[in-house]
């Protein structure tokens, strides 16, 4: 609604309301990276938390575990638990501690294999399943959650389909530019 | 104007596609659903099954409805019960946390790890979603060794050390929120359940048991939990010595003497300085992080001394988020372990100057030098519920081991040391030698009480599952601690501790059901020439344990108390007797022992049902009735407890102390509910005294 609002104003004000507010969203998309990077004990990162794919497909992501619990740790000593999915449609693996490395007090390991999400066949294309996951250790040390996605493609046929139906739109849309 | 438009929209949109991903996303729920603490045990009938006690805890900020368990999965193995999924487990509140009891087949048991995976479902605003908890187990044969060091702690004069300032509170409870993991053992009945239960007489006692002295002490504030402890001396002049925690503005914990045998008090505050000598900031240096709490009290007749010990808290700085602000969670690390401190007196030098009676020797949890050899544990670890117990030789001290964690302690492991009693009765001694070791390979370790009156040795009991008891013997004479050894019992149910008082407080539930809540030792001797009508007897040394029992069936309707009772030939022990102290109208629990040498004597809790709010009541094995001693109106509703002490008072017939408390509602205003959560309420402490009447015949 305020980006409606912005371009009822006259043409001299509207490009400086527009550049503070660009400035604004920024600004508060920094802040908001700020405070959630705040160091827990256990902090996980998941760089690619949202990925898409077919239904029935496997869906592996990776990240980093950054230790602050003061001991060394071994990723065979770390666990992840998953939460807040849809039962009926995801269901979670543990890929980490399948191989085991250390991750010193301090430090933040390489990139590592985390976990699997499997989706269900059944899942609608265009649909978005999430679940938060989080790191803990044998005391007890648990990171906050991150939230990781899997968007559901269409199908290839879907897809030819849908870029038939679309070829009408982009012709229209070219004659139109070319009119203005 | 349109380019504007165009910029604008897509700047709009841009940010609202990226936004995602350029900040961290919210949680789907605020339920956070994890693993805890896990107990594992290997069956003593068949070693591929495994029973698994896992805490299931709700990290988040709101409550997770109908918590199932659809699916246990593990990398290699299988699930097996005890009951056919879905599990119910039922809400878990926010903060608070679920005991989930699995029985599991593993391919061996050799400590090779299995992941186990716990999955299922909850309800959060209406809507239900899926969780999944991963957690390695590693089950495998319990050590049958446990290294032993040598210590050597300086004794230390109170009026000859520096008084550091109190330093600030400490970030998280003065006692471990960890529970005692029992897993499900194999099912069996030794002995055939105790027929008669036991009943609730008056606290005026009665013709087989008296109670010459119940003394209020004084009010320690409103301090959860009280922790009390009492020793006397014994005589109508002996001294008795009390101690509980208190709140108050700087205050930690309290303790009250008597020079009357009990039926006065004089109440000192431990964080007050000392009459007339400002210089004395208090009653012993607040060391570490301050005078914490869980005091322990004995009395040692043969060296004619009081044993006080008492727990400090750990240094700790923040850790995370800091400093900390209002509406955001910090979290905290340790920085420097903390000590107990042991000190002791004699009768006379108490009755004469109470202040500056007192010798002590630290035992730290590191190597501290002028001060002691330390317990071996880290920097950066803790140390939580002490016990006391002493033969001939050694004075005992059992202690759990903190893990890095503020408030939180290894699961089934338990310290135990052992000071030289020729060291400390030794006026003239600088230091004080010692032996430490580190029990393990028991899930419930954890908080267990020594054996009281153990002749010549150390020995303390604990379940490794809900029907084998581990029992860990160290001889006064040997430099290591043998294997210890297992005793199936008849299985209890260890999972509905559960006892409403009227004000709906579950004082039971948030006690520590698994650990050893008291044990003692009683001796049978010899009947070489047979009774009238049977053959000679051998003598019998019997080490008695109690520990909690939850509700079974129709049999036992309510919480009840086990007394396990083996025999021991050497430092192996067989299973003699089990007893119950049961009722079908209310519930026991936490029951500690004391004992004569031939008796047992018995303080314990009762509540719920038709006794109502939680009370403590006193009495003798085998009179199937015990004496409620205190008159609580009321719950505290956090902790009850956490433990209890039965202290033989010497005396010319069998006669036990203890202390104990009354919780008092106070006034309530019209409009508020009678609970200790609306109004407030009051703790007092009570000394209590009770015996088989003297002998009065020609001797």
């Amino acid at each position: 609604m305020q980006w409606s609002f912005a371009a009822g104003f006259n043409g001299r004000i509207l490009p400086c309301a527009a550049s503070l507010l660009r400035s604004a969203v920024l600004l508060f998309s920094l802040l908001s990276v700020a405070a959630v990077a705040n160091a827990q004990q256990l902090t996980l990162t998941i760089p690619d938390a949202d990925q898409s794919g077919l239904a029935g497909s496997v869906f592996t992501f990776a990240g980093t575990i950054t230790n602050n619990t003061g001991t060394t740790l071994q990723t065979s000593d770390l666990f992840l638990d998953f939460g807040g999915f849809d039962p009926n449609f995801l269901t979670p693996h543990q890929l980490l501690g399948s191989f085991g490395s250390t991750i010193a007090d301090g430090s933040t390991s390489g990139s590592l294999q985390l976990f699997e999400l499997a989706l269900g066949p059944g899942a609608a294309p265009g649909a978005t399943f999430s679940s938060d996951v989080m790191v803990q250790d044998a005391i007890a040390n648990l990171s906050d959650p991150v939230t990781v996605t899997v968007s559901v493609a269409p199908e290839p046929e879907t897809l030819t389909l849908l870029w038939i139906s679309a070829m009408p739109l982009a012709w229209y849309v070219r004659r139109r530019r070319r009119r203005c | 104007m349109k380019r504007f438009l165009l910029n604008g929209s897509l700047w709009a949109i841009a940010a609202f596609a990226l936004f995602p991903f350029m900040v961290a996303k919210a949680a789907i729920t605020p339920v956070r659903l994890a693993s805890g603490d896990v107990g594992v045990s290997v069956w003593d009938t068949d070693v591929t099954t495994v029973g698994v006690s896992m805490q299931i805890v709700n990290a988040g900020s709101a409550r997770a409805e109908d918590v199932r368990v659809t699916s246990v999965v593990l990398s290699a193995g299988s699930f097996l019960g005890p009951q056919a999924l879905p599990l119910a487990v039922g809400p878990i509140e926010a903060g608070s946390d679920a005991i989930l009891n699995l029985i599991v087949r593993v391919p061996a048991s050799n400590g090779t790890s299995y992941q186990m995976n716990v999955s299922g479902t909850y309800r959060y605003a209406g809507q239900i979603y899926g969780y999944s908890i991963n957690r390695p187990i590693a089950p495998g044969p319990s050590p049958t060794t446990f290294p032993v060091s040598h210590g050597v702690s300086v004794v230390q004069n109170p009026n000859a050390v520096t008084y550091p300032p109190r330093p600030p509170a400490p970030v998280f409870g003065p006692n471990a929120e960890s529970p005692v993991l029992i897993p499900i053992g194999p099912p069996r009945l030794v002995f055939p359940p105790t027929p008669t239960g036991t009943t609730v007489g008056p606290a005026s006692g009665a013709a087989s048991v008296q109670i010459p002295i119940n003394t209020k002490i004084n009010g320690n504030g409103s301090f959860i939990p009280p922790d009390p402890n009492a020793a006397a001396q014994g005589g109508a002049n002996g001294v008795v010595l009390t101690t509980y925690n208190s709140s108050g503005t700087g205050t930690a914990g309290g303790i009250s003497y008597s020079i009357d045998g009990g039926l006065t008090f004089t109440a000192v505050n431990l964080s007050d300085p000392q009459p007339g000598n400002p210089a004395r900031t208090s009653f012993f240096p607040q060391s570490d992080g301050g005078l914490c709490c869980d005091q322990v009290v004995v009395y040692l007749p043969q060296q004619n001394l009081f044993v006080w010990l008492l727990q400090y808290n750990p240094v700790t700085a923040c850790a995370t988020n800091c400093p900390p602000t209002a509406g955001v969670t910090s979290t905290y690390k340790i920085t420097q372990s903390p000590r107990l401190r042991v000190a002791w007196a004699t009768p006379t030098a108490i009755a004469s100057n109470f202040w500056n009676a007192w010798s002590y020797a630290d035992l730290t949890g590191i190597n501290v030098a002028g001060v002691s050899s330390g317990l071996g544990i880290a920097a950066n670890e803790w140390l939580d519920y002490p016990d006391l117990a002493w033969s001939g030789t050694f004075l005992y001290v059992g202690i759990d081991h903190g893990n890095p964690t503020p408030g939180k302690v290894y699961t089934g492991r338990r310290i135990v040391a052992r000071l030289s009693l020729a060291d400390i009765s030794n006026v003239g001694a600088g230091t004080i030698h010692y032996d430490y070791a580190e029990l393990t390979g028991s899930n419930g370790l954890n908080k267990t009480h020594f054996v009281q009156g153990a002749p010549g040795q150390m020995v303390v009991g604990s379940l490794d599952n809900n029907s084998v008891l581990r029992v860990f013997t160290w001889p006064d004479g040997s430099g290591t601690i043998p294997a210890p050894s297992t005793v199936g019992f008849s299985q209890i149910n260890q999972t509905t501790y559960t006892a409403p008082a009227p004000d709906g407080v579950d004082w039971l539930a948030v006690s520590f059901p698994g650990n050893i809540t008291g044990a003692a030792y009683i001796f049978v001797p010899a009947n070489p020439g047979g009774g009238i009508f049977g053959p000679p007897t051998p003598e019998h040394h019997l080490y008695t344990f109690a520990f909690d029992a939850g509700q079974n069936g129709s049999a036992r309707p309510q919480a009840y108390v086990r007394l396990q009772t083996v025999e021991a030939s050497g430092t192996n022990y067989t299973a003699s007797s089990e007893y119950d102290i049961w009722n079908a109208n209310y519930a026991y629990a936490m029951a500690a022992l004391g004992s004569s040498g031939n008796e047992l004597g018995i303080t314990l809790a009762v509540g719920g049902g038709t006794i109502g709010y939680p009370q403590q009541a006193v009495g003798f094995r085998n009179d199937f009735v015990v004496y409620q001693v205190t008159g609580s109106n009321a719950t505290q509703g956090a902790r009850f407890g956490d433990y209890f002490s039965n202290r033989l008072v010497p005396s010319d017939t069998v006669r036990f102390g203890a202390e104990v408390y009354d919780v008092t509602l106070n006034p309530v205003p019209p409009g508020f509910s009678p609970t200790c959560a609306a109004v407030g309420c009051q703790t007092n402490m009570r000394y209590v005294e009770f015996q088989r009447p003297p002998f009065v015949g020609p001797r």
